[in-house]
């Protein structure tokens, strides 16, 4: 297992689940939240799962997406607070602390990315969105190197973005998706990635529900693997199939608060833990 | 504004409470372990045995209090420091005692045979002796030899060849050793080697007034003891991960040698994978921390340092270090 592809994860999580269409020029839509999770449990290579010394990853992170155009939106995603940290090791024969708890705050990696709207046709909204990984945070952290807060490699995400309202009954809902190509760096496997979500306004369209599913596949073309690190503690070539779900209250006249829940469907080379998140967001 | 702070106070909380604790389920039945065991020991010769107790995390107790008793006293007698004595030839169990913590009386177990401490074998440098006559001999008929060749052994049987072209019968034989302290001989031409040395039997016979012998020198050498010197065993995966083959545990002038043999298999795509020397596969808290893995497949091996007894440690335990798992 490796915390990288947990926090790869994280970041995807955090970026794609604000279900916003392009924003008008000089609007914007934040949010500042958390995103935890705790796991016992990891997929192996083979997808089977294994346990695993208790393992957390907090992260206290801003998102921001701003109408530069009425075609173009800035977004980027910074993890601005990262903890990484295992519980202690305690033997339940006699009480010894085999290793203390421990953790590694640090800045994370940032996502900073471009959404462009392509076309509407009827009901279908098409856009592109080309998102830089940036290496800010820290490939190598803690005792052992592994409680690191960045996977240290730049990665280029493209993906093409699709949507369309639809109903059911007298109810609206909408759909998006979008598939896209991460192209890593630093003998990361390249990814292809595929995504749904689809969502509906309830409570005179005060509350948003929301569900998705998010699959990260491996294109298996890395050169990184714990032979050719010489037993590093990077893995490499991870995939998950992930559900998930989200309430946003629209509290204010421009802000609200989320929630949101995910779980992993299966996966090779991931924690197997259930995430929470919740944060505040604004519209402004 | 104000009803947002609130909010902002419990993400900070939150990040600054994530605490807990893992237990550990390391409990192995605390074990005591004869850490030289030896199958025979020969006569006139000492040995200290000893024994190591691994309590319930299989953490290796210095100084515990190991009682030793000879099941057989009248053929080893065990001193409370472990030196067991053979006392005459025969098989005896001898056995180490020990109340764990939890009141469980320990015991391990070895069986000794004991031996002759020397074992006989023909004298390299002898010379061809075979029939001597008596002065008064005038002929030189009848001849006296030893014909069967000597095997490393305690004991021996001579078988001799007469012949007098009369086809007579063997006469009366006399067998003499040179050294009755080295080597024994009785009256049926069985030698017993006593020491180590060098002695000469000679047998002979008195035909008609003519005495007639012949000689066999004899080499009567220490036996060397000898220990359990190397182990083998498998690899077996405990986890989701690829891990299979088999090794080997050796003593060498430089210490222990592990060798992992050519059918030996490990997931590559594990991250932060180490092995260790252990006698509790549920944590490496007392285990002796080899390195980390860098050959996935094939022979290869690693050389231990001599501090690390061969007896030392039960298990080779392959571990994924940055999350405290065994993988095999």
């Amino acid at each position: 297992m490796k915390k990288n592809s947990i926090i790869l994860v994280a970041l995807l999580l955090f970026t794609s689940v604000q279900g916003q269409w392009i924003n008008e020029k000089g609007k914007g839509y934040y949010k500042i939240g958390s995103w935890s999770l705790l796991a016992d449990e990891h997929y192996t290579d083979q997808g089977i799962v294994d346990p695993n010394a208790t393992r957390g990853l907090f992260i206290n992170s801003i998102y921001a997406q701003y109408g530069l155009s009425t075609k173009i939106n800035l977004i980027t995603y910074i993890p601005f607070l990262v903890k990484n940290y295992q519980f202690a090791q305690v033997s339940q024969t006699n009480g010894k602390v085999y290793e203390p708890r421990q953790e590694y705050n640090g800045f994370g990696d940032i996502n900073l990315g471009l959404e462009y709207g392509l076309k509407t046709a009827g009901n279908w909204v098409f856009s592109t969105t080309l998102t830089f990984g940036i290496p800010s945070g820290k490939s190598q952290a803690g005792s052992d190197g592994s409680y690191q807060t960045g996977d240290g490699e730049f990665n280029q995400l493209l993906q093409f973005n699709f949507g369309s309202g639809y109903g059911i009954g007298k109810q609206n809902f909408y759909l998006k998706s979008y598939f896209g190509l991460n192209n890593r760096t630093q003998g990361f496997s390249d990814e292809v990635h595929s995504y749904f979500e689809t969502g509906t306004q309830v409570l005179k369209n005060k509350l948003l529900l929301l569900t998705r599913v998010h699959w990260i596949k491996p294109l298996y073309n890395g050169t990184l693997s714990a032979e050719s690190s010489n037993g590093s503690i990077f893995a490499n070539n991870m995939e998950s199939m992930i559900l998930g779900g989200e309430m946003a209250f629209q509290i204010g006249k421009k802000w609200g608060v989320s929630a949101t829940l995910t779980q992993p469907l299966f996966g090779k080379v991931i924690f197997k833990a259930t995430t929470y998140s919740g944060g505040i967001f604004f519209n402004l | 504004m104000y009803k947002i702070k609130p909010l902002i106070y419990i993400l900070c909380l939150l990040f600054f409470s994530c605490s807990g604790v893992d237990l550990i389920d390391d409990y192995v039945p605390p074990t005591l372990r004869i850490s030289n065991a030896i199958d025979e020991l020969p006569i006139g010769s000492s040995f200290e045995l000893r024994a190591s107790y691994f309590n319930n995390v299989g953490e290796l107790i210095e100084e515990a209090a190991i009682q030793w008793v000879s099941l057989n006293p009248e053929i080893i007698s065990i001193e409370s420091n472990g030196t067991a004595t053979p006392i005459q030839q025969g098989t005896a169990q001898i056995v180490a005692q020990i109340t764990s913590e939890e009141g469980v009386l320990l015991e391990s177990i070895v069986t000794i045979k004991v031996i002759s401490n020397v074992v006989i074998e023909e004298n390299p440098n002898t010379e061809e002796v075979g029939m001597e006559e008596d002065e008064n001999t005038q002929t030189v008929t009848p001849t006296l030899e030893i014909t069967n060749l000597i095997f490393e052994q305690t004991s021996h049987q001579f078988e001799v060849n007469y012949q007098d072209g009369n086809q007579n019968s063997t006469p009366e034989l006399n067998w003499v050793s040179s050294d009755e302290t080295v080597l024994e001989v009785d009256e049926n031409g069985v030698i017993t080697a006593v020491t180590s040395g060098l002695a000469s039997i000679t047998v002979s016979a008195l035909v008609s007034d003519t005495l007639i012998s012949a000689e066999n020198s004899i080499q009567v050498i220490a036996l060397v003891m000898e220990t359990i010197t190397s182990y083998s065993g498998n690899l077996e995966t405990k986890s989701g991960y690829t891990l299979e083959g088999s090794f080997s545990l050796s003593k060498t002038e430089d210490g222990l040698l592990l060798e992992l043999s050519e059918d030996y298999i490990a997931s590559s795509t594990l991250p932060g994978l180490y092995v260790y020397l252990s006698n509790n596969t549920n944590t490496t808290a007392q285990a002796y921390g080899i390195g980390a893995v860098s050959v996935f497949s094939g022979a290869h091996s690693y050389q231990l340092p001599t501090n690390i007894g061969l007896m030392d440690y039960q298990y080779l335990l392959y571990w994924c270090k940055p999350f405290n798992v065994k993988v095999g």
